[in-house]
């Protein structure tokens, strides 16, 4: 058959002619496949080489430049309280049983240009939208100094300057952060000046001027401010050293002084309060690992004066973290309200008064002494686990046992926690 | 007190003393080390990651503001490497000289030759990618060469007055590494081709130099811990290839999974000792390569056929 056709393809020529033109166009034939293969292998290292060379080039997936880093961090908690949880002011904290979204935050971070650089914090919640911190620094002050302008936690201890549903070992607050600065921590509106001193070890001098607008400790019945001794005035010396290349130790002291909201309009001068603070952490890393274990501890006394009086409390926390590895984090922490013990001075006889005049929507109760001013002794243990399944998840498990010798009961605290983090990631505070 | 006055007052003057000698702070020890190479005896290096730890996870502990506080010039690997930990200290530096764009500010990657792994697609379901690259370029030492003469530049153009100097020096650097790396090579000849499974994607740079193959990673994509049955299918891979492919780990990676993975699948598995400086050996780039290289070179002979 195959003869057939090639004798009638050629006819001139002889036969043992065409049969070899015959074997070499079928060898040829059988050999395309495997030519075709090698080239294609050919064009595939090609390909391969020239992503290589055209990488540095090419960058098809770098971010725009003119956008802002963004990110969004999702906390979630679900709580179990064995008996009404203990005063805390709706905010980011676990304070019903059940399930709540502590926090949604978003944060933008960019270059302003040469000079600042802004950082963009808001928290979205079920209830709303709220400027968590919003704030740009300067890059390139001459002589040491550092410059913040806008919304920020005020430099106050190590704790309050932390976004600590992040970066804090624990779901909630410490009580002694609880009770002196509420549920947003100590922030407000205004200008920041640091300074690192020109010494052969760090250490930072930091001043702040802000808005009074705390929901505990410091507030001023209007807006308006109509003299300096209206704003919040922060002060703080924070040092660090290092011992060896694993072994770091910081401590600091702040003081703070601003007019709290008792008594009405034409009372700040005489209703002030102050807080006086101390910190320490020490934190010894492992060799060639992520682990590390850390201590940190911060003691606060306030002495706030009200109309009549006056009342001083002291709290303070200790917590020691042990991570393990990338992957797995335990604390423990201990809380103790009433060091000093939380005592009365003059007649503190506020809170009984009824004004009338004072602004309804206001985030304070003016005039009156709330629970969070007065001296109340607690004491509370809590122990968390915390899971990172990656960098951009942690799973945390939380008890507390929370109790008030006065009212002589405690309450068991178990919280679930969920974190999430997309976009890019923020550089750790240390 | 008076004493005190006068420690005060050295260190009131130290800024002004800035003309003696240039001040450089590098993130990592390896880029360090290149920088000393430069600056010789004509300035200062401080380097802010220890050599022990992994430089995407580096404290940005508040005493390496100081460094950074007196740098005229700050060099780091970039491609995002640092981003976990630089960003915070470069804002608390208060040095305006070596914030990004600035000429104080040199990412090395820029002068290190084409970027190799860079992502088609960004999207962290393939781990924690780094979106312009893979940043880890020190470790061939033709793109060390390049860091090096691109840090003389860099530093000619901040110290005039002694650009000469750290040109000569960046080129006797260059013409010593020529030698080595043609020993480095001559070494390693014998292996090219051969296969490796390292913990992280940290070798690429190393294996595009020597010709190595990377046949897999221990951990199944870039950050993420490797599972059980990643791990088993990881040695069966590893089981099926003569030679044996030879597992490397970095000292900051899970020892203990290292050693299973090398153990179960008759592999050898090399440890390297860190960056530069992390042993008394290896206290420059050149006897760390040299270090580097030698752990290499044993594990693939002892995994020869």
């Amino acid at each position: 058959m195959r003869k057939r056709f090639v004798l009638s393809l050629a006819p001139g020529w002889s036969e043992r002619a065409r049969i070899s033109i015959v074997r070499s166009v079928v060898w040829f034939l059988l050999a395309l496949p495997l030519a075709a293969r090698s080239q294609e292998e050919a064009a595939e290292d090609l390909e391969r080489e020239l992503e290589q060379e055209l990488a540095a080039v090419v960058r098809p997936a770098a971010p725009s430049a003119l956008l802002p880093d963004i990110s969004v961090v999702g906390t979630f908690d679900a709580a179990w309280f064995s008996d009404e949880p203990t005063p805390r002011l709706p905010a980011h904290e676990p304070f019903h049983r059940g399930p709540q979204l502590q926090e949604l935050e978003l944060g933008f971070r960019s270059s302003v240009d040469p000079f600042v650089r802004a950082d963009v914090f808001l928290a979205v919640s079920l209830e709303g939208i709220e400027v968590e911190q919003a704030y740009v620094t300067t890059l390139a002050l001459p002589a040491g100094l550092r410059l913040r302008v806008g919304q920020f936690y005020a430099p106050f201890g190590r704790f309050n300057q932390l976004h600590y549903l992040e970066v804090t070992p624990f779901a909630d607050q410490p009580l002694v952060n609880r009770r002196f600065f509420g549920g947003e921590q100590l922030r407000g509106l205004g200008l920041e000046v640091s300074y690192l001193l020109p010494l052969p070890f760090y250490a930072e001098l930091v001043g702040a001027a802000l808005s009074a607008d705390n929901a505990v400790s410091f507030g001023v019945p209007a807006v308006e401010v109509r003299r300096p001794r209206d704003l919040l005035g922060v002060a703080r010396l924070a040092t660090a050293f290092d011992l060896g290349d694993r072994l770091t130790l910081l401590a600091g002291a702040s003081y703070a002084n601003g007019p709290n909201a008792t008594g009405g309009l034409p009372e700040t001068d005489r209703n002030r309060t102050q807080v006086w603070g101390a910190d320490f952490a020490v934190r010894l890393r492992d060799a060639a690992s992520r682990a590390y274990t850390a201590l940190q501890a911060e003691w606060m006394t306030r002495r706030a004066t009200v109309p009549g009086g006056g009342f001083l409390q002291g709290g303070a926390y200790l917590w020691l973290v042990r991570r393990f590895d990338a992957r797995w984090e335990a604390a423990i922490r201990a809380d103790l309200m009433g060091l000093p013990t939380g005592r009365a001075f003059g007649d503190p006889h506020l809170g009984e008064r009824d004004d009338e005049s004072l602004p309804a929507a206001s985030t304070h109760e003016h005039g009156a002494v709330g629970e969070f001013l007065e001296p109340v002794r607690q004491r509370r243990l809590g122990v968390s686990v915390s899971h990172y399944p990656s960098e951009f998840q942690r799973i945390r498990l939380q008890a507390n046992h929370d109790f008030l010798p006065a009212e002589g009961r405690g309450v068991w605290e178990a919280f679930v926690q969920y974190q999430f983090v997309i976009g890019s990631h923020g550089a750790h505070v240390f | 007190m008076r004493a005190l006055v006068l420690l005060f007052s050295a260190f009131l003057a130290a800024p002004g003393s800035a003309r003696a000698e240039i001040r450089v702070a590098a993130t990592l020890p390896a880029l360090g080390a290149l920088a000393r190479e430069v600056v010789g005896t004509h300035g200062t290096v401080a380097v802010l990651a220890p050599p022990d730890q992994d430089p995407h996870f580096v404290d940005g502990k508040p005493t390496l503001i100081l460094a950074l506080h007196r740098a005229q010039l700050l060099v780091h690997a970039g491609g995002d490497l640092e981003a976990g930990w630089l960003p915070t200290l470069l804002a608390g530096a208060r040095n305006g000289d070596i914030q990004p764009g600035q000429p104080g500010n040199l990412d090395v990657s820029t002068l290190a030759g084409p970027v190799l792994e860079v992502p088609a697609k960004l999207d962290r379901a393939l781990g924690d990618v780094h979106p312009r690259g893979n940043p880890h370029v020190w470790l061939d030492p033709r793109r060390a060469r390049r860091i090096a003469l691109g840090i003389a530049e860099r530093v000619a153009a901040l110290d005039p007055e002694r650009a000469s100097a750290y040109r000569d020096n960046a080129q006797r650097f260059a013409e010593r590494l020529d030698r080595k790396i043609a020993e480095w090579e001559e070494r390693m000849r014998p292996h090219r081709g051969r296969g490796f499974v390292p913990y992280h994607k940290s070798l690429v740079y190393l294996a595009d130099w020597l010709g190595l193959a990377e046949v897999a990673t221990v951990e199944p994509l870039p950050g993420i811990a490797p599972s059980p049955s990643h791990l088993a299918s990881l040695i069966v891979e590893i089981r099926k290839r003569e030679p044996r492919p030879v597992v490397i780990a970095e000292r900051w990676h899970n020892q203990r999974i290292a050693r299973t993975v090398a153990e179960k699948a008759g592999a050898p598995l090399v440890v390297v000792p860190g960056d530069v400086g992390a042993t008394r050996e290896t206290s420059d780039y050149v006897a760390f390569m040299d270090d580097l290289l030698r752990r290499l070179a044993a594990g693939f002979e002892s995994a020869a056929p």
